[in-house]
This record gives C-alpha cells, sequence and structure tokens, in this order.
C-alpha cells in the first residue's frame, strides 16, 4: 500500500494514500471541526458533501481554503489547521 | 463598427460570412482540413504537441492550458471517454457562444473531433442551454450534414477512428457552466458542483475520463491545425496567446462582439473599437469577467489584456463579457447589482455561497437606503475574503470580485454613502434630497399640481414647500420646474 508523508500543523504525519486531511488529523490528535460530515463506522456510510465549509484549513500553496473531510492529502503536503486564516473562516462561516 | 482594424477573427472567423446551414460552404473555407489532417498524417501525440506549443489557454475564464487537459486525459486509461462541448452560457450580456454555434457551428464540431482524435473518446457531447433555439437548430442540422458527408460517425477517412455527437439540453443554470455541475446536470442530477479533484479529465461524465472545453476555445482549434501552432502563438502577450472574443455592453457607442488579439489594451477596445462613451459623458469603470468580474477604473485603460494582467488588477477574463459605465453609475449600486445575480445563480450546496452572498447583499441594501456605517465597509470586505477563500466552486470564489474590486477601487464612493449620506453618481434614491430654493420659486404651482404623493405644499406666487417625510424622491418636480428652484443634493 502507498504511502504518504505531510506534515499537520509542524507534525509529521505518515499515512496511507487516499486518506483525507480529516483522518490524517485525528489520528495525530489535531482536532478538525465539523458539520456536515457524517462517518457511521458500524453502518459503513460516509457522508462528505463538502458543503458546510467548517472543516477548512491552510494547506500551503494553495490559493483558497481546502475543506479537510474531502481533501486527500498528498506527498510533501504541509497543512495548518488552526491559522489565523482558518479560524477566521470557520467564525465566519459559522 | 467604426473600426475593424484592430480586430483579428479566430474563433469568429467564417461567421457572417458563411451560410452555417450548408457543409459545402465551411468546407470551401478550408473545414474539416484540420481533421483530416489530424486523422491521415499526424499522430494524437503530435497533435496534442502542437495546441501545447501555440499556447491556446481555455476560454470559459479558468484559462487552463488547452493542450496540457488533453494530454491529461489522453493519459488516462480508460475504454470508454467523452468530448463535452460547454456551451451553457449564462452571464448577462454574453453572446459570444451563441454567435459561434450560430454562425459557424461546423467549426466546433470539427474541433470536438479532433479532440475525441487525440484523447482516445469515441463520443462528443454538447451542452448548450435550452434558451438558445437557432443554435440547437443549427447544430443539429450541421451534426446532420457532418454525418452524410462521413466526417462525423464510423471510420472517418478510413482511418478506422469513430466520432459520434450527441447534444444535452440546459435549463439555463448559470452555475451549470462549472464543470463538475455541468456533468451532473448532463448526468440527470441536480447541477451542483462537487469538490475537485478527482477533475472530470480522471472522472467526469459516467464516470468516465470526460474533457470538457468552451465553445470558443474548440473554434480556435482547427485554424490552429491548418496554420501551425508557430502562426498562432505569434498573436498575443508573452503567456496569452491569439485572440479573445469580447461582448461589449453598457454605455458604449458600439456594442456587439469583438474579436481582438491577447494584448489589446482596454483603451483600444472601448475608444477605438467601441467608439467610445455614450453621449460624450466621461468614463467611469469597465466591468470585465460577467457577474464574477471586477470593476477596474480608467487607470487601467491602458492595461494590455491578458488572462494574468486581468486578474493581477482584481478583475478576470471570465468569459468575455465587458460592461462600460460611465459617470452615472453609483459602483455600490453596480456591486449590488451583480451580487443580486449570483444570489440568484448560487445553487446553495455550500454555506459561504448561499448565505455569505446574502449578507453582502443586505449591507449593500443597507449602504444604499443610506443606513450604512463605516463599519460596513469593513464587514463586507472580511466577508468577501472569507467567501473567496471558503467557498467550494469558482462561482462562490468569485461572486464577492464585484464588492471588492468596487471597494479597492471606488473606495471613496463607499465612504460618501455611509459618512456624508450622499450618492455621488445619484442613483441612490434613498439618499437624494429634493428642495425648493425660496428665492428662485416663483409660486407657480406646477410642482405642486405633478407631486404624485402630495409632498409639496405651498400658496399660489408664494414659496412652495416639499415635506421630506412624504418625498419619494421621484425627480417629477425637478424636471418640471421652469426656474430651476428645486436642488438636488
Amino acid at each position: 500500500m502507498d504511502t504518504v508523508n505531510l506534515t499537520i500543523d509542524n507534525k509529521t504525519v505518515v499515512v496511507k494514500k487516499g486518506t483525507t486531511i480529516l483522518e490524517a488529523a485525528s489520528g495525530v490528535g489535531v482536532h478538525v471541526p465539523t458539520l456536515c460530515h457524517m462517518k457511521l463506522d458500524d453502518l459503513n456510510i460516509e457522508n462528505k458533501p463538502g458543503g458546510c465549509r467548517i472543516c477548512v484549513v491552510e494547506v500551503e500553496g494553495r490559493r483558497n481554503l481546502a475543506p479537510a473531510c474531502c481533501t486527500d492529502v498528498y506527498e510533501g503536503m504541509e497543512v495548518s489547521t488552526h491559522s489565523v486564516r482558518a479560524i477566521n473562516a470557520r467564525r465566519t462561516v459559522m | 463598427m467604426t473600426d475593424t482594424k484592430k480586430q483579428l477573427r479566430i474563433a469568429l472567423r467564417n461567421c457572417g460570412l458563411i451560410d452555417p446551414e450548408q457543409i459545402e460552404d465551411y468546407i470551401a473555407q478550408d473545414g474539416y482540413f484540420a481533421l483530416g489532417k489530424c486523422l491521415t498524417e499526424l499522430t494524437p501525440e503530435i497533435v496534442i504537441e502542437e495546441i501545447k506549443s501555440s499556447g491556446l489557454r481555455g476560454r470559459g475564464g479558468g484559462g487552463f492550458p488547452t493542450g496540457l487537459k488533453w494530454e491529461i486525459t489522453k493519459n488516462v486509461k480508460n475504454e470508454q471517454k467523452y468530448v463535452v462541448c460547454n456551451a451553457d452560457e449564462g452571464d448577462p450580456g454574453a453572446f459570444m457562444d451563441r454567435s459561434i454555434l450560430e454562425g459557424d457551428p461546423h467549426s466546433v464540431l470539427e474541433a470536438m473531433a479532433i479532440c475525441g482524435y487525440c484523447i482516445g473518446a469515441n463520443t462528443g457531447i454538447i451542452y448548450i442551454r435550452a434558451e438558445y433555439p437557432l443554435a440547437i437548430a443549427r447544430l443539429k442540422t450541421a451534426i446532420k450534414q457532418a454525418e452524410e458527408y462521413g466526417l462525423i460517425g464510423d471510420n472517418i477517412f478510413d482511418s478506422g477512428f469513430n466520432f459520434k455527437i450527441e447534444m444535452r439540453y440546459g435549463a439555463g443554470a448559470f452555475v451549470c457552466g462549472e464543470e463538475t455541475a455541468l456533468i451532473h446536470s448532463m448526468e440527470g442530477l441536480r447541477g451542483e458542483p462537487t469538490v475537485k479533484p478527482p477533475f472530470p479529465s480522471v472522472s467526469g461524465y459516467m464516470k468516465k475520463p470526460t474533457n470538457v472545453n468552451n465553445v470558443e476555445t474548440f473554434a480556435s482549434v482547427p485554424v490552429i491545425i491548418n496554420k501551425g501552432a508557430s502562426w498562432f502563438n505569434k498573436i498575443g502577450t508573452e503567456k496569452s496567446k491569439g485572440t479573445k472574443v469580447f461582448a461589449l455592453a453598457g454605455k458604449i457607442n458600439n456594442v456587439g462582439l469583438v474579436e481582438v488579439p491577447m494584448g489589446t489594451t482596454l483603451r483600444e477596445v472601448i475608444y477605438e473599437i467601441g467608439g467610445g462613451i455614450m453621449n460624450g459623458k466621461e468614463f467611469k469603470s469597465v466591468q470585465t469577467g460577467g457577474p464574477s468580474g471586477g470593476c477596474l477604473t480608467k487607470d487601467f485603460l491602458d492595461t494590455p489584456i491578458d488572462y494574468d494582467n486581468l486578474i493581477a488588477a482584481g478583475s478576470m477574463m471570465g468569459s468575455g463579457g465587458m460592461i462600460v459605465m460611465d459617470e452615472d453609475d453609483c459602483m455600490v449600486s453596480i456591486a449590488k447589482f451583480y451580487l443580486e445575480f449570483t444570489l440568484e445563480e448560487s445553487c446553495g450546496k455550500c454555506n459561504p455561497c448561499r448565505i455569505g452572498n446574502k449578507r453582502l447583499h443586505e449591507i449593500l441594501t443597507k449602504i444604499t437606503e443610506g443606513n450604512g456605517t463605516v463599519d460596513d465597509i469593513e464587514r463586507l470586505k472580511v466577508l468577501s475574503n472569507v467567501i473567496k477563500d471558503t467557498s467550494l466552486c469558482g462561482l462562490g470564489q468569485s461572486s464577492p470580485n464585484p464588492v471588492l474590486s468596487t471597494i479597492a477601487n471606488f473606495g471613496d464612493e463607499y465612504l460618501a454613502h455611509v459618512k456624508d449620506g450622499k450618492c455621488p453618481a445619484g442613483q441612490c434614491k434613498s439618499l437624494l434630497r429634493y428642495d425648493i430654493v425660496e428665492d428662485l420659486c416663483t409660486g407657480c404651482t406646477l410642482c405642486f399640481r405633478n407631486c404624485p404623493v402630495g409632498a409639496i405644499t405651498g400658496e399660489r406666487r408664494l414659496p412652495h414647500f416639499i415635506d421630506q417625510s412624504l418625498c419619494i424622491k421621484c425627480g417629477v418636480c425637478f424636471e418640471k420646474c421652469k426656474f430651476d428652484a428645486i436642488t438636488l443634493t
């Protein structure tokens, strides 16, 4: 299985390819708030329309903010989940 | 058009010159020669290389390099691929795609077949809005004729390449011009965008690799193949090659479509081709890129038009709408007008676009009604930037552009609204005030008799007065007064 190296809030993370930022972040204990994302493990249901934009995080080199719940990680990605820009955006969206 | 010298028609090359319902006319203009050349002499790799080196960029607004898009789609392994032509033209006042489809439908069909050959697709689909009945009728005729001539169908030019073209009709939603929303609409689903990636090049129509290009982009392709990439990339600026069609509209003498080489300045387009501002008024602003573009001041008149310069100036190329405004236009109201459009057309899927734009509109309404504060302007900026940052698709990411660009370029006009309670252009009715100058009023009662709401009182031969609480600012008294005794402030 291919793995991807990235950093989330300066923490180095190694995850499987195809993992979302949200899943990768929860793996290293970083909490990203969500609203419309729904995952029911028991029923194996996951719904992520990416519409509420509460989970947006800042990704280095990206023009706009990325929704953590439905953005896949890539090699060398630098994510900051609680930058001023991301928090301000979340507050306003809320 | 008074001055056609500055124009160079590539995408519109045949429009108005040939009979769009006669395939022979198109063939006589070297039509389908490019397709023949590609199928019989060139490999898909060479054609893609040619398009890449021509520097052609997507004319729908995004400006993504067309050759690169084709290459990405080609490199995805799948038995079934699609070519989609985006003819869902929704900008108010823009009609370049319609003109091409009505005037020269075969050029689009030919280019779609070339694209299909390059990426390995055997089906092309034209997504066109149902509001374009003439374009649909002509496309149908064109497809039928091309099939009869064997230029579309099975084994074209004995090359073993099969290509058929179908049509899908859109209901006229602006957001369906966005690739993913367009594909959903074609599949019969709701016309809502989804998160990219996956890009349509990887997983598009029916989850198959799909190459989506705009009408104007396709229309430029056959010429590039015929005349060569080196001919095409001599035209234009360093990063934007070729020509662009603009729909000139607004307070300008010559309205209509113009096609100019990239790098032409706004001044040349507006004053030389467009014939200047109506009624000899002063130029104030030009809005490029449709409802989500920005308003540029006269400082930008000498900016050469290309994708990157317009973005640097705070606007965008968009699909090529160009709306000219004169001194009588209030920029706050203009921003509000555009926002009304995006508000209507927002699909409502993501929060920032659905609610944020509504809030922006409310604040702008507050300002135009004279209840705004200085803080409101700051709030507009903050909210606009968040909407741009967090929206799901291109619609929301660009919808606050008119607000941001008018604040940046016409900030004093906003301040006049909120601080002095004045609308410099005299457009915001709530901020106007009509008064009667006592010394000039002769008491002729003309205004009294014409006022529709009875706000004017006074005795014959004595100065009259306007009751501000009743006045609806219709301006009738101002127009009727023969003694210029009524002032507008």
